[in-house]
């Protein structure tokens, strides 16, 4: 199965961020791991895009961070979702399903 | 993202970055392990880790970057380019960036005097509760000018003080002195006031060692030889040493303790005379000393200022004092002896009035506000046309650039991006010739103010800038780029793609900014006309001025100053000291006569009061006139050496020293006033009003004359011997030369070294000098006024040039085809010079509604010279005409040179 990288799904990339982390607080490298393992590897998210994403959503108060000891003992930070967040991913989810709907409408009916 | 944040972000981005990199470190880590785990070699493991993440910088840009940052590299980027595109029109670039800066500059400059002269107030606390108290109408006895032109004596100021409690928190008193000190060293003279008791206390002023005066210093008469310093004195004379708390100084070769030392900044309360020494005023006769008691209540010599209670008005205030002063004027009058009715009537209209007191008392600011105030109007419209010239500049760079602004469009570039552009240039420009204005005012401002004879010395002002200043010229720069960014901008964001783009070279469609360029260079030399109008204006009032027939020769005429009293003589032998100067001055080499006066000609001092005459009760000499008289102590050979002319009688000679002769000689304004139609020889009048003794006799009349200065009124003026005055301080000597005055300077020098070296000579200098002096406002105004209208007509100048030129290279077809078909050159330069002669005449006649606006506020400044003299008009239009005439002449002349052929195949 080949891989699709999230750039194409860019609007889609802070929905799978957001989903992701409504399982849980998450440091940026196991949201990518999360992301691609339960699409079956075919979501590789971009790390390019991905921190500069998280950023801007914890400018926007979607996401908050902190900073945690690794069972190594390293600095790692933790994203956790906020109310405002959920609400996000609450929307976005709803946009999603409509758009794809939409999507395989279309494709079904020709 | 909020402001704050924003900020917050900007200013903790190395946090955010450290943060960042860990993150990423760990992140790069992890994925490398990963891979490792899967088999690949650590090295190749890392690459791929890398290549998955990209590039680590650029992330890490990315991750932190704020809105702040975007927006301040996007403005780098574009002052780069702004920068790139000044530098590529060097000529306009360096004619804007100087202009901006000789405009910024001199307003920088008046904005740094009139801050401190006009703006500041005292450096205390809430001076806006300060009042100054001046006493409206006739004076009785004895007055003496402190400054503030309005003066009360020291038991009504008790009185005052004691009575307005329920409004103020406390009247002070001072009265400013010179007073010689001797610390450790050599007697120097020093500036300083008697004060009140609660002086220190009214203005909330605290000490910076030791202690200030209190009120129980200032009860008994010569009880309390207390000192405060000055901090600049004491830095400066006693290295700033506390030890000399409590040890003592000899003031006038009296011994005085030093007991505090005033805070730094405070000056006393003239910002142009600094403060150095205070004394109670109990202490008066000792620093101070006139005939008069302290006690006295006839003898006007105190200025005061109050404060007001917190919460009241000064119009409650004023109300108070109404009800206040009338019983204790009335008081006063109990002691005058049998005034007459009309003197009962004059004296019961008398009020003190008050005015705002929160900057102090400044001679200077009386003397400067006006010609500053019209000064900063003046660089105002300085700038305006330096702002004026430099949109011209921009908007015909704008035509030049049209093609290109039409290229960026067309590949899309926004308006808005236009738009900015522009206005950031223009913004560059406004800051490299702000930035070049303030370094200009920075160097030039002292030696300006030295060109001007202006000594700061004395006063508590700074020739520098300071940060306020700085606001200002930021202020201005900003103001001056949106003023002459905003045109070209707006012309540019007009910009058609087509057009732009089809127009070849710089001729394009251009007929719009044509005009907008010929109204601003109209708007310039309009402007022009003010300035050039009001350097015609000031330079005559100032010829007027200086050829004012003072009345004596003040050509080689020299005058120092001596203080016999302050180096501890008695009256006595300050008589014989001044006699023995006086005669060996006479036999130094290149002198003709020397006289002594007591009270300095030209100088703004005057010595006068109420007089009573033989035969007639006084009248006022004048409504508003403080004074019925002004008089002088002058020595025996007086009228002679100043050259005043004897017009009956005889002048004093060496008999006249006795105290029983009590002689006089008087001015014809006096005959006229006091003995209309009388032969005044022998008559009889008496200082004072009253029961007084009507002892002195005429001696003789002498001519008018100049005394206090050159712009007051002749006063009816009484001559005195000096040898006859028991109360002798400062002698003035007049010495009339016959060679230089640097050949004679040093000879007088050493002459009063040898009789006594302790007695210093001051103020040594030319009549001629002392006149440039009182005329230092005129002056400036003068020279600046000439300096503004120059720089002014040399923008204008340019502004002409610029478009003419550009219309002749514009009509250059039209022009050769003209040649062509048999116009000759004289023509076509007439026809170019005309066009010329037009903008220089449309610019006078838009010019002259404005110079009849504002010359109305100049109208105070003027002395002899009235403000609409057409004569001055004609002059200033005319020169402008000329210059619009001779700035066209090049254009016209390059005009006249075209080769028709050439021109006919140029498209």
């Amino acid at each position: 199965m080949g891989r699709l990288l999230s750039k194409p799904l860019q609007g889609s990339l802070n929905l799978l961020i957001l989903k992701t982390l409504s399982r849980g607080p998450l440091h940026g490298y196991g949201i990518t791991n999360n992301i691609q393992r339960i699409s079956d590897e075919v979501l590789q998210v971009e790390e390019g895009s991905l921190y500069p994403a998280l950023h801007r959503m914890e400018q926007e108060g979607w996401i908050t961070s902190e900073w945690a000891m690794s069972d190594t003992n390293r600095r790692v930070r933790y994203y956790k979702l906020t109310a405002k967040g959920k609400r996000q991913l609450a929307q976005e989810e709803r946009d999603w399903k409509q758009v794809t709907e939409a999507v395989t409408k279309v494709l079904n009916f020709v | 993202m909020g402001f704050l944040a924003k900020l917050k972000n900007t200013l903790g981005q190395s946090t955010v970055n450290r943060d960042a990199s860990d993150e990423l470190a760990w992140h790069l880590e992890q994925r490398t392990q990963e891979y490792v785990d899967q088999g690949m070699s650590p090295a190749q493991a890392r690459a791929e880790a890398h290549k998955r993440l990209g590039s680590l910088a650029l992330l890490q840009e990315d991750t932190t970057q704020s809105d702040v940052i975007v927006w301040l590299d996007t403005l780098r980027r574009d002052v780069v380019l702004a920068l790139r595109m000044l530098r590529r029109a060097p000529t306009v670039t360096a004619v804007a960036v100087v202009s901006l800066a000789l405009g910024i500059g001199a307003n920088t400059v008046v904005f740094t005097l009139m801050k401190q002269v006009v703006l500041d107030y005292l450096p205390v606390p809430a001076p806006e509760q300060l009042l100054i108290l001046h006493s409206q109408g006739l004076e009785e006895g004895h007055t003496s000018s402190n400054g503030m032109n309005s003066s009360f004596s020291y038991p009504l100021y008790r009185d005052l003080n004691a009575a307005t409690s329920s409004v103020f928190e406390g009247i002070l008193a001072f009265r400013g002195i010179d007073v010689s000190l001797t610390g450790h060293d050599a007697a120097e003279t020093v500036h300083g006031y008697l004060v009140s008791g609660n002086f220190f206390r009214v203005l909330h002023v605290a000490p910076w060692r030791g202690r200030l005066i209190s009120p129980s210093e200032d009860q008994t008469p010569g009880a309390n030889p207390v000192a405060v310093l000055g901090y600049g004195l004491w830095m400066r004379d006693f290295g700033g040493d506390s030890r000399i708390l409590n040890r003592t100084v000899l003031l006038n070769r009296r011994p005085y303790i030093v007991v505090g030392i005033a805070p730094p900044q405070f000056y006393g309360i003239d910002v142009s005379s600094r403060a150095d020494l205070f004394v109670p005023m109990s202490m008066k006769e000792d620093v101070y000393p006139d005939q008069h008691p302290l006690n006295d209540r006839l003898d006007h010599w105190c200025g005061l200022i109050a404060r007001l209670k917190p919460g009241v008005s000064p119009e409650r205030a004023k109300a108070a004092l109404d009800v206040i002063y009338p019983p204790l004027r009335d008081q006063d009058l109990a002691y005058i002896k049998t005034p007459s009715a009309n003197f009962r009537a004059a004296f019961s209209r008398k009020r003190i009035e008050i005015s705002a007191g929160g900057k102090g008392y400044a001679e200077l600011r009386d003397q400067l506000s006006s010609p500053l105030k019209i000064l900063m109007g003046m660089v105002g419209i300085v700038l305006l046309i330096t702002v004026v010239n430099v949109a011209n500049l921009l908007v015909a760079r704008g035509v030049a650039r049209q093609r290109e602004m039409a290229i960026r469009l067309s590949v899309g570039a926004g308006k808005f991006a236009l738009v900015r552009q522009l206005m950031i240039e223009s913004f560059v420009l406004a800051f490299l010739g702000g930035g070049l204005g303030v370094a200009i005012a920075y160097g030039c401002t002292p030696p300006l103010l030295h060109l001007l004879n202006f000594d700061l010395s004395a006063a508590s002002i700074s020739a520098h800038p300071d940060w306020h200043v700085l606001l200002f010229a930021a202020a201005v720069t900003l103001a001056a780029g949106i003023g002459f960014g905003l045109l070209p901008a707006w012309q540019s964001a007009r910009a058609d793609v087509s057009t732009g783009l089809k127009a070849e070279g710089n001729l394009g469609n251009s007929g719009h900014s044509a005009w907008l360029r010929r109204g601003l260079v109209v708007g310039q030399v309009a402007l022009s006309l003010v300035l050039v109008t009001a350097a015609f204006l000031f330079t005559r009032s100032l010829q007027t001025l200086k050829n004012i027939d003072v009345g004596f020769n003040t050509g080689q005429l020299v005058k120092f100053k001596v203080n016999p009293l302050q180096a501890g003589y008695s009256q006595q032998r300050i008589k014989s000291f001044g006699e023995e100067l006086r005669q060996q001055l006479t036999t130094l080499p290149g002198v003709e006569g020397a006289a002594v006066a007591t009270v300095p000609l030209l100088e703004g001092d005057d010595e006068g009061g109420s007089l009573t005459v033989e035969g007639a009760p006084v009248q006022s000499f004048q409504d508003d006139s403080r004074d019925n008289y002004n008089r002088n102590f002058v020595s025996p050979g007086y009228f002679t050496t100043m050259q005043i002319p004897i017009v009956a009688g005889r002048q004093f000679n060496a008999s006249d020293v006795l105290p029983t002769s009590k002689v006089a000689v008087v001015n014809e304004t006096f005959v006229k006033h006091y003995f209309p139609g009388k032969n005044p020889l022998g008559l009889h009048f008496g200082f004072g009003t009253g029961n007084v003794t009507l002892d002195q006799t005429i001696i003789g009349v002498v001519a008018d004359s100049k005394h206090t200065s050159l712009r007051s009124p002749i006063m009816p003026f009484v001559y005195v011997p000096y040898l006859a005055n028991d109360h002798l301080s400062e002698l003035v000597y007049y010495v009339r030369i016959r060679s230089t005055e640097q050949s004679v300077m040093p000879g007088i020098r050493s002459l009063v070294r040898h009789l006594d070296a302790s007695v210093p000579v001051n103020d040594l200098s030319s009549l001629t000098e002392t006149i440039d002096a009182s005329l230092f406002a005129q002056r400036s105004l003068g020279f600046l006024s000439i300096g503004f209208a120059l720089l002014a007509t040399l923008l204008a100048i340019v502004g002409l040039y610029g478009i003419m030129s550009y219309s002749v290279t514009r009509r250059y077809r039209e022009l050769g085809i003209r040649m062509a078909v048999g116009a000759t050159p004289q023509r076509v330069l007439m026809i170019v010079l005309r066009e010329s002669a037009l903008l220089g005449i449309a610019g006078v006649l838009c010019g002259l509604p404005c110079v009849f606006a504002t010359v109305r506020y100049v109208r105070s400044s003027l002395y002899g010279v009235q403000p609409n003299d057409p004569a001055v008009y004609f002059s200033a239009a005319g020169l402008l005409i000329v210059i619009a005439l001779m700035a066209g002449l090049v254009p016209a002349w390059n005009a006249a040179h075209i080769d028709p052929h050439t021109a006919l195949r140029t498209e």
